[in-house]
């Protein structure tokens, strides 16, 4: 049987930690969310050097490609010194740091201008697609393990197990591209790209909540079955209560615990699988902005989206920790 | 209390058999088991870790998982209706007003994220119709029934919040929410400190007087059999060894199990410290696996009056009068040397 983190993802099936405020009062509970805010302060700060130390990596002559093919030696010079390329990288670090913490994300080459902007515009788009997939994951993949579990090594278990075990095994973007020819190019039922209306938002969604939703149907399934066997259903059987009912009062509360905590960490995952995602549908959202970016070499926007990502993973994750201590009772307190 | 041997019984198991169907083999849990449980009395089953007495008490309303668990013959009569014949939804009706349980460990037979002012008043609202503020009513009498303090702010508290007596008082509470006719504590206080255990049988006892349910008591303590039973039964490998009134049997045991099981416990009144555990006598050798129907007595690998015929034949039950039986060949010899 899988252990209830089965199928968590990175992050989930290491944080012992978790039980940490379960002892102790509100006092608690403060300091542990307090010392979580740290760290996410001190993540946000390494990754940030991280990408900076990593982007001036990046072999080519920055100064050259954004001058243009037809430009001079001169010119390109004057480009490198005016962008601040000759200054020592640490003189540069510093600069780019001071600059964030005032909320200057450099110039885009490309936008000739902040580029904040230009990404706060293209957010919404993203926020879209995320928010679909949760939704597709929360409405599929629950109600998928629930199913599972309640039929237990009978047919609608081996069929919902099987389709599990495909999807996890499809590649996101691939998925993605055979839901394009064939509800788009082949049947034209749903737009193959770019966000017009609702209905464009089905395809890239599905593609992107795949993976999710079967690690979802999996883990519910894992956790439901072993809630099952649990002393308190046999209380509950005991009553009288038959066997929906025990699902829906009893059992449902104990599975929803942990597998809204995973949903919401992984939802940090699918801000990465959007990037793929919207570049292949053509989603106008950050991600498919941040590989432009890439591709034109402009820089200032690609360090910003990563860091927007990073920042939004880290936000989302300390929302769902303290979200986990409201709807766990344990983590109250009488 | 005292009962005519006339008294239709309230419970009556027939010849009952349970087996758990395992990958490569079958677990004989429950061999032909027949006893009655008169209304209001105590009934005892006793014996061994293993032996069969949870097994047994969840088959009475088929509250096993089955799969694996198989009842693969005999009768339980309650109020002269046999629930083995009755469809899953009549059992339903009958799990809780009917029959009900009090677990063992309290902690993890109540549900961790459910408030246990609704897990006491939940049977009420199934079988009883009651509105939401009926049943929560009735969940704070059932409080102060069996004595939870605070019954008001502990309506709305989770089941870690409070300590395990407190736990076992919720179980309880919840067992009587719909005045069951009988009611059956599965070792009640086997989880508990010492301390409580007195209490909680106290509970136990003073509820059903009051009430007049009958019980049945799983316990495998005999000086609790001694003090709070009127009748009981000894288990041993799925079988019944004996049966008859508590002060007989352990004042006269007839099988030499039963024996074996008052020899292992201090001398009842006497306290601990004048006798360490090595003055007991433990029952040699161990609990058999239970993959096959044994086919001579049961016990008899480890009786030391065994002679052929046990390990040839299954012992009939005898009378040894007023209601005991014993089922042994050599009854008679049982305590003899003492
Ligand atoms: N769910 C189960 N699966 C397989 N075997 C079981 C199960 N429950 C109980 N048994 C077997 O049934 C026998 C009796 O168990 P039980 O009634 O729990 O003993 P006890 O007298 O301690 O309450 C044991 O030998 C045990 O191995
Ligand atoms: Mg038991």
């Amino acid at each position: 049987m899988e252990a209830p983190t089965d199928g968590a993802g990175a992050g989930f099936g290491t944080r012992r930690d978790w039980a940490l405020p379960a002892l102790a009062g509100p006092r608690a509970v403060f300091r542990f969310l307090g010392l979580r805010l740290l760290r996410a302060v001190a993540i946000a700060f390494a990754v940030v050097t991280i990408i900076f130390f990593l982007f001036s990596l990046v072999p080519g002559d920055q100064a050259a490609y954004l001058a243009g093919p037809g430009s001079t030696q001169a010119e390109i010079d004057n480009l490198r010194q005016s962008l601040g390329l000759n200054d020592p990288l640490l003189v540069q670090y510093a600069r780019h740091v001071t600059g964030l913490l005032r909320g200057d994300f450099g110039t885009s080459e490309v936008f000739r201008s902040d580029p904040l902007p230009f990404i706060l515009d293209r957010i919404p788009a993203t926020l879209a697609l995320t928010g679909a997939a949760i939704g597709l994951t929360i409405l599929i993949g629950i109600p998928a393990g629930l199913v599972s579990a309640m039929f237990h090594t009978r047919l609608p278990d081996l069929t919902i197990s099987f389709s599990v075990v495909a999807l996890l095994a499809v590649p996101n973007f691939w998925l993605g591209l055979l839901l394009l020819s064939l509800f788009s190019v082949q049947l034209g039922w749903l737009p193959s790209f770019g966000f017009s209306g609702p209905a464009s938002l089905i395809l890239p969604s599905l593609a992107l909540a795949a993976r999710l939703v079967a690690l979802v149907a999996r883990m519910t399934r894992g956790v439901t079955i072993d809630e099952l066997g649990k002393d308190y259903v046999r209380t509950a059987r005991s009553k009288g209560l038959g066997r929906t009912a025990i699902l829906m009062r009893h059992v449902l509360r104990n599975v929803m615990i942990p597998t809204l905590t995973v949903i919401g960490l992984q939802t940090g995952y699918l801000l990465g699988g959007s990037v793929v995602i919207e570049r292949l549908f053509a989603w106008p959202g950050i991600g498919d902005m941040m590989i432009n970016a890439i591709g034109q070499r402009d820089y200032a926007v690609a360090q910003a989206v990563t860091i927007l990502f990073v920042v939004a993973f880290l936000v989302i994750n300390l929302v769902v920790e303290l979200l986990y201590l409201l709807i766990n009772p344990r983590m109250r307190t009488a | 209390m005292t009962f005519s041997e006339t008294d239709s019984p309230l419970l009556e198991v027939r010849d009952l058999a349970v087996r758990f169907d395992m990958l490569r083999r079958t677990i004989h849990a429950v061999n032909g088991l027949s006893f009655k449980v008169r209304a209001g009395e105590t009934f005892a089953i006793v014996g061994e870790s293993g032996c069969g007495k949870s097994v047994t008490a969840l088959a009475l309303l088929k509250l096993l998982a089955m799969p694996p668990a198989r009842i693969s013959r005999g009768s339980v009569l309650f109020e002269g209706q046999d629930l083995m014949q009755l469809p899953e939804s009549k059992l339903r009706q009958l799990r809780g007003p009917a029959i009900s349980y009090v677990f063992q460990e309290p902690m993890s037979s109540l549900n961790p994220s459910m408030k246990i002012g609704r897990q006491i008043a939940e049977a009420c609202t199934l079988h009883y119709g009651m509105n939401r503020d009926e049943a929560l009513a009735r969940a704070r009498e059932l409080m102060e029934m069996v004595q939870l303090p605070d019954a008001e702010e502990r309506l709305s508290a989770y089941p870690h919040q409070l300590s395990g007596g407190m736990r076992q008082r919720t179980m309880i509470a919840i067992a009587l929410a719909c005045s069951p006719r009988l009611l059956v504590a599965d070792e009640p206080t086997t989880a508990l400190d010492v301390t409580i255990q007195a209490q909680i049988l106290d509970l136990l006892s003073d509820l059903q007087s009051k009430t007049g349910t009958g019980m049945i008591l799983i316990t495998h303590d005999l000086a609790v059999v001694a003090e709070y039973a009127d009748r009981m039964m000894v288990m041993y490998a799925g079988c019944k060894v004996e049966e008859g009134p508590v002060d007989e049997i352990l004042d006269q045991p007839r099988h030499p199990y039963t024996l074996g099981l008052l020899q292992a416990v201090p001398r009842l009144g006497s306290s601990l410290q004048e006798g360490p555990r090595r003055s007991l006598e433990e029952i040699k050798g161990v609990v058999p696996i239970l993959d096959a129907p044994s086919v001579g007595c049961p016990f008899a690998p480890r009786c030391s009056l065994a002679i052929d015929i046990c390990r040839r034949e299954m012992p009939r039950p005898a009378s040894y009068g007023n209601d005991h039986h014993a089922a042994c060949f050599r009854g008679e010899q049982v305590g003899a040397s003492d």
